[in-house]
């Protein structure tokens, strides 16, 4: 049945019944079997998305037609109203690029886990997560529609709470997975916002629709307060993104979430999950296009994030947290170059990135695994490193290669990359963009590429450089081939990636084949920004970066040096272990100290969230959980139910106890209530009506004993005195009574005679009769029947 | 008022009834010897006997004297019958307060 799928659904598919496989039925196979149905599902994923892009797409894109891709529906999903949503996947050449990179990214750090992992007791629930992330991000990647990325988006959030929390039994670690999970909440409620605010304005979510022309003039509609519709929605769907992409304000969880396995963290929290964000904006970049004001957002919160957390970086003296934050800061880097329009850099650093930075943290993983063999308690301690050229060189030189690369320095993928979204800033203008804007985050992204060079190397000497700074550094020894050959891949990749990227000189048409990245992307970005007139043709020229050869290389030589210089300043600093001279600048205190505390503290967005957010939030929550929780469903609720319940319990518990004799005082009561209430409601009188020639009198005489035991007289004449039946001549006592009219007075009485107490009770109605049509005869003959 | 007081007459006898049968009731709900209860049993029948009379003779029906009859004979019966448990129970138990007769009960 599973193999009448189209053959995209089987890409995210098959890691995802490797997942199946792992987390239920394998759990108790040997390690063995459990790695190799998760590396196979992994790798034959990988394979298939080759296969894919490099026949089916390339085919395509080779025929050149506009919106290059595949899309192919699996079922419908939801079908309410005019919403319309088909679980469906779309293959262009902007998921290809992502497909690769996951998968293949992937199935490196599953075997290089194999090694990382292997005296773990949860390996199959390792494995299991793992394969669960790889298809919830390709479920994400591949999802054609907005609401299929997010059951993705949402997919990979739950596993990187898995995973952050792999080693729950430390509370430390726990409450991070907590943390990154309530963060990343955060942005998805964002995230949804926008999503519901796309559909209200255009009634679709599927991508390809979203592109079409004639979804294009909704998104310039005006929307709180003269904004377009795109900025709010860009701007929702950002938080989303920052949320997802650790980007400012919401990035405090990344740094944490290294508590997780470190293939982990290369895997989710570096190479695939945390450029989700960024996937994101490049694939609604027809969205961004369309609002100046979200472009402006973006790329500045991009340009801070790079900043602050190139900034923190500097002095954390975890391994690992200062490649967190090192991502944070890369990823900064990306957003800037989504939110200049320069989309095609952002995924070409996004790719790069993924290749050097999981290079990074497997070698600093394979780093670890030396120091714990080497008997260390905290393996990410950097003080305690140095020296460990000699005993794990190849993890060193691969390390180093992926430092040049992040440091970007020519000819390694980072340079290019990095170079191209610096150029970006420096050349593209949205309309509409503030002047010199793009040079001002041009500059700041440039402090930022400074101090990711600096920290990156300052790392590289503290764990490489120097000489063994404890007993454990030097028992350390390399990592088992299973690590040490992803290494060696990823390096060898972070060397020539950029190449695929290079950028292209007008003047002498070097290289011939230029920007194939940018080529091969183009179909599936958008091409300009969206300025319409009135009759909504689109006025806003071409998205172009038209730098002169001299700018270009310009810019290339600054970027070179700026990186160079950072390197060097490192080495002055720490090539020789840890510096003196700031150890000296420290101790003595002033605006420099201030700064290093200020960086080691992370500038304290932890301590500031808790005082604004946490705190009142738990105060808020204390407070209810006493007047809701405690009070209004506790105590009133729930204790007071009860207590009525028991009140009841407890006075029939009186009656019922089992004795007769309290029963019988229950119904003597009741009875003498009967007959009280019957007695009372006995209130005697008659009534009368009129038939034909006659009046019908009926009695009332009351209920109980009075009314039963009562005898009855009747005066008809209205005399005062009882008359007789004529017929009978005994007197009238029945309680109905059908009487002439002539013969009947003004007046009729009723006398009732109690025989119990003997008193007679007298109620007089007067009659009131028709007057009477035919007088003349029918009177008088009554009248003499009647006497 | 006067007429009540002065001339005997059906209410007198139902009044009687009821103070009987009142006592009976009082007697069967406070006490707890099994013989006193069951006299009082016996006062509630004979104020029922007394009221059957004199609703007979108020509607001139003598039907009511037949049940009258068959009540006391009834009432012999269980009067028997009744004084025999009690009998049997201070056999067994040497006292016959209800209150403490709880085998019985679950």
């Amino acid at each position: 049945m599973f193999l009448f799928l189209p053959t995209l659904a089987w890409i995210p598919l098959l890691p995802l019944l490797g997942a199946l496989l792992n987390l239920t039925l394998f759990r108790r196979m040997p390690k063995a079997v459990i790695h190799t149905v998760a590396i196979a599902s992994v790798a034959g994923s990988c394979v298939l998305s080759g296969i894919l892009v490099f026949t089916d797409l390339y085919a395509a894109f080779k025929a050149g037609a506009g919106g290059v891709g595949i899309t192919q529906n699996v079922y419908t999903w939801i079908e309410v109203g005019n919403l319309k949503l088909e679980l469906a996947f779309r293959l262009d050449t902007l998921s290809a690029v992502m497909i690769l990179v996951v998968t293949f990214c992937s199935t490196l750090i599953h075997i290089y886990s194999t090694g990382y992992m292997a005296h773990d007791k949860r390996y199959a629930a390792y494995f299991g997560y793992l394969n669960l992330f790889t298809g919830a991000m390709l479920v994400l990647v591949l999802g054609a529609n907005m609401p299929v990325m997010f059951i993705g988006w949402e997919g990979v959030g739950m596993c990187s709470f898995l995973l952050i929390g792999f080693w729950f039994e430390k509370e430390e670690y726990a409450n991070a997975a907590k943390k990154a999970f309530v963060v990343n909440r955060i942005g998805d409620f964002c995230f949804l916002l926008g999503m519901f605010l796309l559909f209200w304005a255009t009634k679709t979510l599927d991508f390809a629709q979203l592109k079409s022309a004639g979804v294009g003039p909704q998104f310039v509609q005006p929307f709180w307060g003269g904004e377009r519709l795109a900025a709010a929605a860009g701007i929702f769907l950002f938080i989303g993104a920052c949320g997802k992409s650790a980007q400012l304000p919401l990035f405090t969880w990344l740094p944490d979430a290294m508590a997780g396995p470190t293939p982990v963290s290369a895997l989710i929290h570096a190479a695939t999950m945390v450029t989700a964000g960024v996937y994101m904006v490049c694939r609604l970049s027809f969205l961004y296009s369309a609002s100046t004001t979200a472009m402006i957002v973006v790329a500045t919160v991009g340009m801070l994030t790079a900043l602050a957390a190139a900034f923190m970086a500097f002095a954390q003296t975890d391994l690992k947290k200062v490649l967190a934050y090192s991502t944070v800061s890369q990823l900064g880097f990306m957003f800037v170059a989504a939110g200049t329009g320069s989309w095609i850099p952002a995924i070409f650093h996004l790719a790069t990135h993924a290749f050097f930075k999981a290079c990074l943290f497997l070698g600093a993983g394979s780093v670890m695994h030396g120091m714990e063999h080497g008997g260390s308690t905290e393996p990410g301690n950097i003080m305690k490193m140095g020296g460990l050229r000699k005993h794990m060189p190849i993890t060193r030189i691969t390390f180093m290669i992926s430092c040049l690369a992040i440091a970007g320095i020519f000819p390694f993928a980072g340079f290019f990359s990095k170079d191209e979204i610096l150029a970006g800033a420096w050349g593209v203008t949205p309309p509409g963009w503030p002047p010199m804007y793009g040079k001002f985050l041009w500059g700041g992204l440039l402090i930022a590429a400074l101090g990711t060079a600096f920290y990156m190397w300052r790392l590289y000497f503290l764990v490489f450089g120097g000489e063994e700074r404890s007993e454990e550094a030097k028992k350390a020894h390399e990592s088992p081939p299973s690590m040490t050959m992803p290494l060696v891949i990823l390096a060898f990749l972070a060397t020539i990636a950029g190449f695929i990227g290079l950028p292209h000189l007008e003047s002498i048409h070097f290289p011939k084949w230029g920007h194939a990245l940018a080529s091969w992307l183009s179909p599936s970005v958008t091409p300009t920004f969206y300025q319409p007139d009135a009759a909504g043709v689109n006025l806003a020229p071409p998205i172009t970066n038209h730098l002169g050869d001299g700018t270009t290389i310009t810019l290339m030589l600054i970027a070179f040096g700026i990186g160079a210089l950072g390197i060097a300043m490192a080495y002055v600093l720490y090539g020789k272990g840890p510096s003196k001279t700031v150890e000296k600048e420290i101790e003595k205190g002033g605006t420099f100290a201030e700064i290093y505390q200020a960086s080691k503290a992370k500038l304290w967005f932890d301590e500031i969230y808790d005082a604004l957010i946490v705190r009142p939030f738990r105060l808020l929550a204390r407070g209810l959980f006493e007047v809701v929780d405690r009070l209004i469903i506790d105590t009133i609720a729930v204790n007071g139910s009860a207590m009525v319940v028991g009140l009841f319990g407890r006075v029939s518990r009186w009656f019922q106890n089992g004795q007769v004799q309290r029963y019988l005082a229950g119904l003597v009561v009741g009875g003498a209530l009967v007959f009280a209430v019957s007695e009372c409601r006995s209130n005697p009188g008659f009534t009368y009506e009129l038939v034909g020639d006659r009046i019908h009198l009926m009695a009332k005489p009351g209920a109980g004993i009075i009314g039963a035991s009562s005898k009855l007289r009747w005066d008809i004449d209205g005399d005062g005195v009882a008359d007789n039946d004529p017929a009978t001549n005994q007197p009238y006592s029945t309680p109905e009574l059908y009487v002439l009219f002539g013969d009947t007075g003004t007046h009729v009485t009723l006398f009732i005679d109690d025989a119990v107490t003997r008193k007679t009770v007298i109620i007089k109605r007067a009659i009131k009769l028709p007057p009477a049509p035919e007088p003349a005869t029918g009177g008088p003959t009554a009248q003499t029947e009647g006497k | 008022m006067q007429s009540i007081l002065f001339e005997v007459g059906y209410g007198h006898f139902l009044v009687l009834a009821a103070v009987l049968f009142l006592i009976g009731v009082g007697g069967v709900l406070v006490r707890r010897n099994a013989l006193i209860i069951l006299m009082s049993v016996e006062l509630m029948l004979n104020a029922a006997n007394m009221t059957l009379l004199t609703f007979a003779r108020m509607w001139g029906d003598m039907s009511g004297h037949t049940f009258a009859l068959i009540v006391i004979a009834v009432a012999a019966a269980e009067a028997s019958v009744g004084l025999a448990i009690v009998v049997a129970v201070f056999r067994g138990r040497r006292n016959v307060d209800v209150d403490r007769l709880t085998t019985l009960r679950h």
